[in-house]
């Protein structure tokens, strides 16, 4: 099954990105791999790009946070910013990391920790394709195509 | 169902509610928020004591034990380790705000539970806890450097620099260079809301801690502000669908700048204080884009402010649109009656500023915009932070801060003033430990009602008579002038042709010294002041029942009761704080009966508001003891240990069967029944009145049916439970009484007929007092205008606008042989005088007030004099020593120390002791004596120790409406000002709030009488008339006005009656007067606008 997909989303909307689905089913299981526990899988195909996929779920949080919490506001902007300056060539991956998992940890509601979740499972998986994309590539042609 | 929904579906909502209601009523702010772990919110309540005991926990490695039901911030500050926690949300004082636990930088590492929020997470026993774990220390970095990214960091023009809670986390948290950067594109500023007089909001500096929103919702239960948007949108607006603070239902009692911690809230008085000292420097110019406010006309700027004019709150805004606020103020100001040089040449002056402003503004705005993209491109924002934080503190440093007493009403709150030497800038709360009534509450008076101090109709030199006008003199020969003409009538007439009147606007020592400057300088036996007008009956009625002429109980227990009866006290308007207190009591669970003619707003919050037709007031008190009597739900114990004459009044209430209290009153017989058995089965309740009770033909009685229905349910003499009358004036517990102001008392309530106690001031005085009861004030009028009083000295009052039918007062003072007036202002009063002493405000001497609750508490002076300005008590040993005395007090604590040692319920007061251990509450016996919180708990102020039921008799009012005066007038307060308006009808905010006088009158009776919202009606009783604006409201009932109390145009009084009056106290009638209403008309053949009533 691994050979017919890129990336999997698991969790629904703010489920955590990964190539392997060799996963028990289970909520401890699910957590400990930094996956999502409710929802959907999503299965994405070569065309999709990790960066993009990330992207359009931070920016989701963005802009749908109920904007109670600082770093849930706050942070899901600057995260969205962060993943836009990828693409400007600026890919600085510890500030990623850091503000994903402070917005993960510290956020007051479910929305704001799992918020987090799609950009930290990204660059963790995917470094070297955010690396790509700082250097104006998109290795599965989704950015330039213009879709995601 | 029909067979067109085949489907299951969602099924038809006629209001699916997309989003969240908006409504002009009162609805919490963050009501819809689900409850935050309520074990958090007892962290931070005062009563920890309820659930005893002692959590152990570590903080960094350091023991610490904190009380249970703490959080874990309370125990991070025990360790001292809280500099490294910003917990900018987080508001440490008081229980009603937070934890909102949002801004998150708060985060500690716990080894049970990982990373929590220090703010809201309870103790728990065991605890270790880490600041310094690099977990924490990175979620609090960063979520602090989110908190800026948002923040518009302009620290050189904001009005909080200096003491910005931001400003300091960032510096303590060495922020150098923001992660994420701040708010610099001034593209996305949101405009300042300069709209309200008194509050700038500037929202780019907002961090959305919620902290206003609580204040307003939860402190002041008001519901003005809420968190409206969700996401980037999210930002502090209004639940009513205003989009300024002017147009919302703002009643500026200011507590969201007090707790805001950045420069989003700030008083406008501040705004400008702490910035850097550069003529353009100013958060307006930083931001750009304004909402302006537009000025209101002030007693200062206009014989007769906004009359006639459309301005503001709920009227047509217009003037915004095209009109500029200078114009606007330019053409308000040439319309108004402001004549003569000094008219035209104000005009001429503001012009000339609103060009050269013009000229200026654009060159400074320029150069602010250039300099702050400068710095902003030059300096790390931690180098401004410190530039700024320097500049804050060196600025507010050169300020001074006062702690003080409020000189509006009797609540005594406390609060720190900073001013420059002439002027108020604002108020800020003053420790908690220094406020036991208010902690950081205020009202909209006490915070920002300040502006009288700098007003340019301040008394600023002495004045002698001159013709019809005055001429200005120096102290020497004013002094001599007083002398002279007092001795003259005494010589003459006696010294019982001379009145004086004493003020309870006034400190204690001033007022001691003017009640022994009438009894032993001039040795009349006439001493009395304007509490005769108000709580007179209640001090009668409280003498003879339970003993003392007091509140029995603390403005704590009236925070804590069980069960309220409230009457007679329009309480949200006329004592702001107590209300917020008594509000937060009721939304906690307290029942709250309200009985009052006119729905007031304390009403809004009532368990029950029962209507009740003005004058018959004994009646429904005397029927609800009946029925708590008549259904043994009297507390018969209490009853049989602790009272005497019960069959007296068991017989005296029979007649008040609930039909006959129905008939009488207008109560229905269930909401009669309702309150008495909710009040009789109450484990504590506070009975609270004022005017409404005290102010009839009748008050005393009033008030002896009060007393007598908290004895028979036993609501005196302990906790939580009492006899509360709300004082009005600052000082009318202390300077209108306790000091002796009473023609039939001296100091402490001694006999002024008892020889021993003429012998003990006759040793202090070298002087024997009179011996005699003097006169009222009423009766003080009443003699002069007999001839047999011919002279007045009056300190502080304002007769010509106070006394009922003030047409006749003022023939009466026009007659006078000889009258002195003493004050901060020409009052109405004084320009009848043949001599005006300058005196200084209580914003600018030392001295003591007592408030509603027997606290004698320090005031301090925040401001100098203007010009030759002097305090009273200065003016008066002066006086003295001309006559013959020698006076030589150094400072008013030497005042303090003579009054205790006479006075045996102030013996253990000094101002040492004030200092050292905050405000005590008389008795206070000697040095050692704690005070009193709440009286009676060991008996009733008698030789028996047993209280006394003096059963009420009905009266009826003076005047009963008829059929050519077919409307009953009542009148009363209003939240904006105060008494006879002399301070406030001169501080623009205020006015800019309600500024004139107004009639309101129930949509039934406007309608009948053909009066529309908003139109100029006259009022006219047997005694004279007025012009007001008409109000229709259902407020008062049909058939029943009400007219506010406080302004000179409109002014209520032309109308009052001045023949009826209380037999036992000698307090007027003012609450009730028959009128009646006709409109004025589009064309009225004079301009009834202009002209002052009564000239």
């Amino acid at each position: 099954m691994t050979e017919s997909f890129k990336l999997a989303v698991v969790g629904g909307q703010f489920g955590g990105l990964t190539r392997d689905l060799d996963v028990p089913a289970s909520a401890p299981a699910l957590r400990g791999a930094g996956l999502g526990t409710e929802g959907a899988v999503e299965l994405f195909g070569d065309d999709a790009c990790p960066v993009a996929v990330a992207g359009t779920r931070t920016k989701f949080a963005r802009e749908e946070n109920c904007g109670r919490c600082v770093p849930c506001r706050e942070g899901s902007k600057q995260l969205t910013d962060l993943l836009r300056e990828v693409y400007d060539g600026a890919y600085r991956r510890e500030k990623l990391g850091e503000l994903a998992r402070v917005v993960g940890e510290t956020s007051i509601c479910e929305f704001g920790q799992a918020a987090a979740r799609p950009v930290a499972t990204a660059i963790a998986e995917f470094d070297a394709e955010f690396a790509a994309h700082a250097d104006g590539r998109c290795p599965s042609g989704a950015c330039d195509r213009g879709g995601r | 169902m029909s067979s067109d929904d085949p489907l299951p579906r969602v099924p038809d909502v006629a209001d699916p509610r997309p989003s969240s209601p908006l409504t002009e009523s009162f609805a919490p702010g963050t009501a819809n928020d689900p409850e935050i772990r309520p074990e958090c919110r007892e962290g931070v309540d005062a009563n920890l004591d309820a659930r005893p005991g002692l959590v152990h926990l570590t903080i960094d490695g350091e023991a610490v034990a904190v009380k249970s039901g703490a959080t874990l911030i309370d125990a991070v500050e025990t360790a001292g380790a809280d500099g490294d926690v910003p917990a900018l949300c987080h508001y440490d004082r008081g229980d009603e705000i937070g934890p909102r636990s949002e801004c998150r930088t708060c985060m500690v590492e716990t080894d049970a539970h990982g990373l929590v929020p220090a703010c809201s997470f309870p103790v728990e026993e065991g605890l270790s806890v880490s600041t310094d774990a690099p977990a924490a220390t990175e979620a609090r970095d960063v979520n602090l450097d989110l908190v800026l990214s948002d923040h518009n960091l302009r620290c050189t023009t904001c009005g909080k620099n200096g003491r910005c809670e931001l400003q300091d986390a960032a510096i303590d948290n060495d922020v150098s260079h923001p992660r994420y950067g701040v708010l610099d594109d001034r593209g996305s500023y949101e405009p300042i809301d300069d709209s309200s007089p008194f509050i700038q909001i500037d929202r780019n500096k907002c961090i959305l801690c919620n902290r206003c929103v609580e204040a307003c919702n939860d402190v002041q239960v008001e519901g003005v502000l809420r968190i409206e948007g969700s996401g980037d949108d999210t930002r502090i607006g209004f639940q009513s669908d205003a989009e300024t603070m002017e147009d919302s239902t703002c009643v500026s009692c200011g507590h969201c700048a007090t707790v805001c911690p950045t420069g989003s809230l700030v008083e406008k008085g501040l705004a400008d204080a702490s910035t850097l000292p550069i003529p353009g420097f100013t958060q307006k110019n930083s931001v750009g884009e304004v909402v302006e406010h537009v000025p209101a006309e002030t007693a200062d700027t206009s014989d007769a402010p906004n009359r006639g004019k459309r301005r503001g709150r709920g009227g047509s805004r217009d003037g915004r649109g095209g009109e500029s606020g200078e114009n606007a103020a330019d053409s308000a100001a040439e319309s108004a009656a402001q004549s003569g040089v000094a008219g035209m040449m104000a005009r001429a002056k503001r012009r000339a500023g609103a060009k050269a402003r013009e000229a200026g503004e654009k060159a400074l705005l320029t150069a602010e915009h250039a300099a702050e993209s400068a710095a902003a491109s030059t300096l790390p924002e931690g180098v401004l932070f410190d530039v700024a934080k320097r500049i804050g503190d060196y600025r507010l440093g050169k300020l001074n801060r006062t702690e003080t007493t409020c000189g509006y009403c009797a609540v005594g709150c406390r609060f720190e003033v900073y001013s420059t030497d002439d002027e108020v800038l604002g108020v800020r709360a003053a420790d908690e430990s220094a406020a036991p009534a208010n902690d950081f509450s205020t009202c909209v008076k006490g915070k920002f009602g300040y502006e009288f101090a700098n007003s340019d109709g301040r008394l600023t030199t002495p004045l002698i008579r001159d013709g019809d006008g005055f001429r200005e003199a120096s102290w020497d020969e004013a002094l001599d002038r007083v002398a002279d003409g007092l001795s003259g009538i005494i010589d003459d007439s006696g010294p019982d042709a001379v009145s004086c009147f004493a003020s309870s606007k006034c400190t204690n020592e001033e007022d001691y010294l003017m009640q022994k400057f009438a009894r032993q300088v001039l040795g009349t036996k006439n001493i009395d002041n304007c509490a005769r007008l108000c709580h007179s009956s209640t001090v009668a009625a409280l003498l003879q029942t339970v003993g003392y002429g007091a509140m029995t109980n603390r403005i704590e227990d009236v925070a804590n009761t069980d069960c309220y009866l409230i009457t007679g006290s329009n309480t949200t308007e006329s004592h702001p704080v107590l209300a917020t207190r008594i509000k937060q009591n009721v939304r906690d669970g307290a029942d709250l009966f309200v009985f009052d003619p006119r729905k007031v707003g304390i009403a809004e919050h009532a368990t029950q508001y029962s209507r009740v037709t003005p004058g018959f007031d004994v009646a429904w008190i005397n029927g609800l003891t009946r029925y708590v009597i008549e259904n043994d739900l009297h507390d018969e114990a209490f009853v049989e240990a602790h009272t005497h004459n019960f069959a007296e009044l068991a017989e005296k209430v029979e007649p008040f069967t609930p039909e006959a209290v129905e008939r009488l009153a207008g109560v229905p017989p269930e909401e009669l029944a309702r309150a008495a058995e909710t009040i009789a089965t109450a484990d504590t309740c506070v009975f609270g009145w004022a005017m409404g009770m005290t102010q009839h033909s009748h008050g005393t009685q009033n008030v002896l049916a009060l007393a007598n229905l908290a004895l028979v349910t036993g609501h005196i003499g302990k906790p939580n439970a009492g006899l509360s009358p709300f004082r009005g004036h600052n000082n009318v517990q202390g300077g209108g009484g306790d000091v002796g102001t009473l023609p039939n008392t001296l100091p402490g309530y001694q006999d002024v007929t008892d020889p021993d106690v003429l012998d003990s001031f006759e040793a202090a005085w070298g002087v024997r007092p009179p011996d005699e009861i003097g006169l009222t004030v009423p009766e003080t009028f009443a003699e002069a205008e007999k001839g047999n009083v011919r002279g007045m000295y009056v300190m502080g009052e304002n007769p010509a606008l106070s006394e009922p039918d003030i047409d006749d007062a003022r023939e009466v003072l026009a007659d006078l042989d000889f009258l002195v007036v003493q004050d901060i202002f020409v009052t109405e009063t004084a320009e009848y005088a043949d001599v005006v002493l300058p005196a200084a405000s209580f914003a600018e001497k030392d001295g003591t007030f007592t408030n509603t609750e027997r606290r004698v508490q320090l005031v301090g002076k925040a401001l100098d004099a203007p010009g030759d300005a002097r305090p009273d008590w200065e003016i008066l040993q002066d006086l003295a020593n001309r006559l013959g005395f020698d006076w030589a007090y150094d400072h008013p604590a030497d005042v303090m120390d003579e009054l205790s040692s006479l006075s045996p319920i102030y013996g253990g007061i000094s101002h040492d002791r004030l200092e050292s251990e905050g405000g005590l509450q008389w008795p206070c016996p000697d040095d050692d004596h704690p005070g009193t919180p709440y009286l009676y708990d060991d008996g009733f102020n008698f030789e028996d120790g047993k209280a006394r039921f003096v059963p009420a008799d009905m009266g009826e009012p003076g005047e009963l409406p008829g059929e050519e005066y077919p409307l009953t007038l009542s009148s009363g307060r209003v939240l904006y000002h105060f008494h006879t308006g002399t301070l406030t009808r001169r501080v623009e905010g205020l006015m800019s709030h309600v500024g004139e006088s107004f009639v309101e009158i129930h949509p039934e009776t406007a309608e009948t009488l053909g009066v529309t919202d908003d139109e100029y009606v006259q009022v006219e009783s047997k005694r004279g008339e007025i012009v007001v604006r008409a109000q229709v409201t259902d407020r008062p009932g049909p058939g029943v006005v009400f007219v506010p109390m406080h302004f000179a145009h409109g002014a209520v009084n032309a109308l009052t009656q001045e023949d009826t009056v209380d037999p036992i106290s000698g307090i007027p009638e003012y609450k009730v007067a028959s009128v009646r209403v006709t409109p004025v008309g589009p064309d009225p053949d004079a301009d009834p606008l202009g002209s002052a009533s009564g000239d």
